[in-house]
């Protein structure tokens, strides 16, 4: 004979749901402002790469952060207070955005053929078969941790001069977060930026050399 | 430098890197990835907040300008009890270093805007020279009161910085009326309990 299963309310599951809400809406009044911006930001990003016209992004993103704030309180049972929830509300803005990108394609009925796709994509689609993002922050740290400066040299030759010198700074000199920043004249924000801008150029320009001198045996 | 666990080479600088390369390229997935994984390392969540200034800046976006009121609206029509009764010592994080009794002063908004990272670059300097001003907020916060208030406090700011100044005023001074109004409602409870045990 199955035995039943009670559903029983446990108050205490009722006050940690409380918890999780009050965390949550503390978190939202602390960082309204720059949770806001960043959807803004996402927003832009996700638009201009799909090859789509900046309208009023402002109103997208207001409408967009509140059905974060929505979805997060419907599914604060999920929420570890363990977590930051910061970038927990942020992903759940991830997420709605790419479902507005697919409703905006769908309204538009137009599929984007892989050729009309941005540049950037393919070479990663292209790349990520060929060479990780481990094997190639595994060669730079190889070649500048051991005593192999001519591989050093022959991966800083790949890249233009702006993304050379902050390699050099970042895998030669160790400079790392402010350091960097600061040798660079920049904040930390572009700082992080433009090196692993220049790590993505040395990961194509590495794969097309490799690529090329395999065609060449 | 840093060193990276070795159980998991690289896995920050990957985060990083493939959080810039999802920015680049618009990816919401990735972009959640990250973000999920930076749910439980703070350094990697401060570096993707630095990151994120720095392509605001880049793309020149302007701030949204919301009224902290729709905010707060916003967190009522989804959670009540989160705007119930609390206690005394539970008071919400965000008002922990201001004394409820006093008004808050421009300091406090620039130590305020300096902890959510929202200053821009080129108004750092004013952090130094606001950060311990005891100069109240004016009543009235509209943009013309601050841009006044700018003047009076003889500093260059620009025009972002004036409208982030402003939200950061509006959401601190309604978060303290509130948390008066909740440190009132929570002495009063705790008085007429206090009475009712007496009586019993």
């Amino acid at each position: 004979m199955k035995r039943q299963v009670r559903q029983s309310v446990d108050p205490f599951d009722d006050y940690e749901l409380v918890q999780k809400q009050q965390l949550l809406s503390q978190a939202v009044q602390q960082e309204w402002q720059a949770i806001q911006n960043t959807i803004q930001l996402y927003l832009t990003r996700a638009i201009k790469l799909s090859g789509g016209k900046l309208g009023d992004t402002e109103t997208v993103a207001k409408e967009i952060f509140h059905e974060t704030v929505e979805e997060a309180f419907k599914m604060a049972s999920k929420f570890d207070p363990n977590r930051l929830a910061r970038p927990w509300l942020l992903g759940i803005a991830a997420k709605k955005i790419q479902r507005w990108q697919r409703q905006q394609s769908q309204q538009n009925k137009r599929i984007t053929p892989i050729a009309e796709l941005p540049l950037a994509r393919k070479l990663k689609q292209q790349n990520s078969e060929i060479l990780s993002e481990e094997e190639i922050l595994g060669i730079l740290h190889k070649s500048s941790n051991s005593s192999d400066p001519e591989m050093l040299e022959y991966l800083l030759s790949l890249v233009n001069d702006s993304y050379r010198e902050v390699l050099k700074l970042a895998f030669v000199d160790g400079l790392e977060g402010e350091s960097l920043a600061a040798a660079l004249g920049t904040t930390k924000g572009t700082a992080y930026t433009k090196k692993h801008r220049a790590i993505a150029q040395l990961r194509q320009a590495y794969v097309q050399c490799n690529k090329s001198s395999e065609e060449g045996r | 430098m840093e060193k990276q666990s070795q159980q998991q080479p690289y896995s920050r600088e990957k985060a990083i890197h493939l959080y810039v390369q999802a920015l680049d390229q618009g990816d919401m997935e990735v972009l959640a990835q990250i973000l999920d994984i930076a749910c439980d390392d703070p350094e990697l969540e401060q570096i993707i907040t630095e990151i994120n200034l720095a392509y605001q800046e880049q793309e020149q976006l302007t701030p949204i300008a919301t009224d902290a009121e729709i905010i707060r609206n916003l967190l009522r029509q989804h959670l009540h009890s989160a705007f119930e009764v609390i206690q005394a010592e539970e008071k919400p994080l965000i008002f922990e270093d201001i004394d409820a009794e006093k008004p808050v002063t421009v300091g406090d908004v620039v130590k305020r805007l300096q902890e959510i990272n929202c200053v821009p670059a080129a108004d750092k300097h004013i952090i130094s020279q606001l950060i311990n001003s005891p100069v109240p907020l004016p009543v009235k916060l509209s943009i013309k009161a601050v841009r006044q208030l700018a003047v009076e406090l003889s500093i260059d700011a620009s025009e972002r910085f004036l409208n982030l100044f402003r939200d950061t005023a509006i959401t601190l001074s309604i978060g303290l009326s509130h948390n008066r109004a909740q440190l009132a409602a929570a002495r009063e409870q705790k008085k007429s309990i206090q009475i009712n045990n007496r009586n019993r």
